[in-house]
């Protein structure tokens, strides 16, 4: 899976489970500040993105997480391991 | 007139007498009943129904005192229908200081967030720990994980998901925390409306200063939400969302937020809340 399309795919995750509208979702949006997700969110984006990889995701490997494209990285990173 | 005056006069003496008594009562029954109470029940859950219970008690006479002692009108609309919660996340506005106490005055059963500092007196460590209160110093996701915990253990737990005082004439903006709550322990919702008019005890109003009319508490049991409805929704972070948003619109339909005339009232963190089981 190359960058854009996890970018796609983790779009898709934040519309359909926390109703971010779509144009709000850019690669240095914060998580937590811009687009309202808290912590119990993030877990359950943990494990969607778990589902996502096939690969089991250990909560420091989160914790430095920032923004939607921290999150590409570090998923698109577990992906080609 | 003098008849006014007086009147006025009595509301303001009653008001620093209950302040008084909340504060010396609560003081004194956390260093006899309570600890009574837990010496006496060994088993943590029966202490725990006890200590609720005693507290549910006071909270009713103090309530009904408050009433016919004509210092505030106190007035309960639905509250037998509060009787038979279990396990049920009691969520509220919170427009006074007298919330808490009016809702514990109709629930038996119900646990509370309360200040963290209160552990630090023997005393009334042993009162708040006794009735399994949750300490609101846990770190954020301790604090979610303990309020869950009790809610599936059956136990009933009072939010006010404004996490402040009301702000008069203003919507009401929530946070999530409650939702996020109700969502993970599969907890029904018991809404209730509080009204407090005209204010008293606001911020820049000191006990003995009261308005020209008796005030009117008023504790109205509202709709309990079927957790159910929301989990229906594929995640439980949309979930958590609509419950939000259904709570949002259902305080701005019943308190009527945006109508002018309703004046600003700042929300005051001081006072009772500082020391007593107001959270």
């Amino acid at each position: 899976m190359t960058r854009d399309e996890v970018f796609t795919k983790l779009s898709g995750y934040l519309q359909e489970m926390f109703e971010i509208p779509a144009e709000r979702i850019a690669p240095d949006a914060k998580l937590f500040e811009d687009l309202d997700l808290d912590s119990i969110d993030a877990v359950d984006l943990v494990v969607k993105l778990q589902e996502l990889t096939g690969k089991k995701i250990k909560p420091d490997q989160f914790k430095t997480v920032r923004t939607v494209g921290d999150v590409v990285d570090r998923v698109h990173d577990l992906l080609t391991e | 007139m003098r008849r006014e005056r007086l009147e006025r006069l009595w509301r303001a003496f009653g008001n620093g007498l209950f302040l008084a008594i909340i504060g010396i009562g609560g003081t004194l029954m956390a260093m006899t009943v309570f600890p009574a109470i837990a010496l006496a029940t060994r088993d943590p859950m029966r202490r725990r129904r006890r200590i609720q219970y005693a507290i549910h008690a006071s909270f009713r006479l103090y309530c009904g005192a408050i009433h016919a002692l004509r210092v505030a009108d106190v007035d309960m609309v639905g509250g037998e229908r509060l009787r038979g919660l279990r396990g049920t996340l009691i969520v509220a506005n919170h427009p006074s200081l007298l919330d808490v106490v009016m809702i514990m005055s109709q629930v038996p059963n119900v646990q509370c967030v309360v200040k963290g500092g209160l552990w630090r007196n023997p005393f009334f460590r042993l009162t708040v720990e006794g009735a399994g209160y949750i300490r609101n110093d846990l770190d954020p996701e301790a604090l979610m994980a303990a309020c869950v915990d009790t809610l599936k253990a059956g136990n009933n737990l009072i939010v006010f998901p404004e996490g402040t005082r009301s702000v008069a004439g203003q919507p009401m903006r929530l946070r999530r925390g409650f939702a996020n709550v109700a969502t993970l322990a599969g907890a029904d919702v018991q809404l209730l409306t509080i009204t407090c008019e005209p204010p008293i005890l606001n911020k820049g109003n000191p006990w003995w200063r009261v308005p020209e009319t008796r005030t009117r508490f008023k504790l109205s049991v509202g709709e309990r939400l079927d957790i159910g409805q929301f989990l229906r929704y594929r995640y439980r972070a949309l979930a958590a969302r609509k419950l939000v948003s259904f709570v949002e619109h259902y305080y701005s339909e019943t308190l009527g937020y945006g109508k002018p005339g309703t004046g600003a009232e700042a929300p005051d963190r001081d006072g009772l809340e500082a020391r007593r089981f107001v959270a």
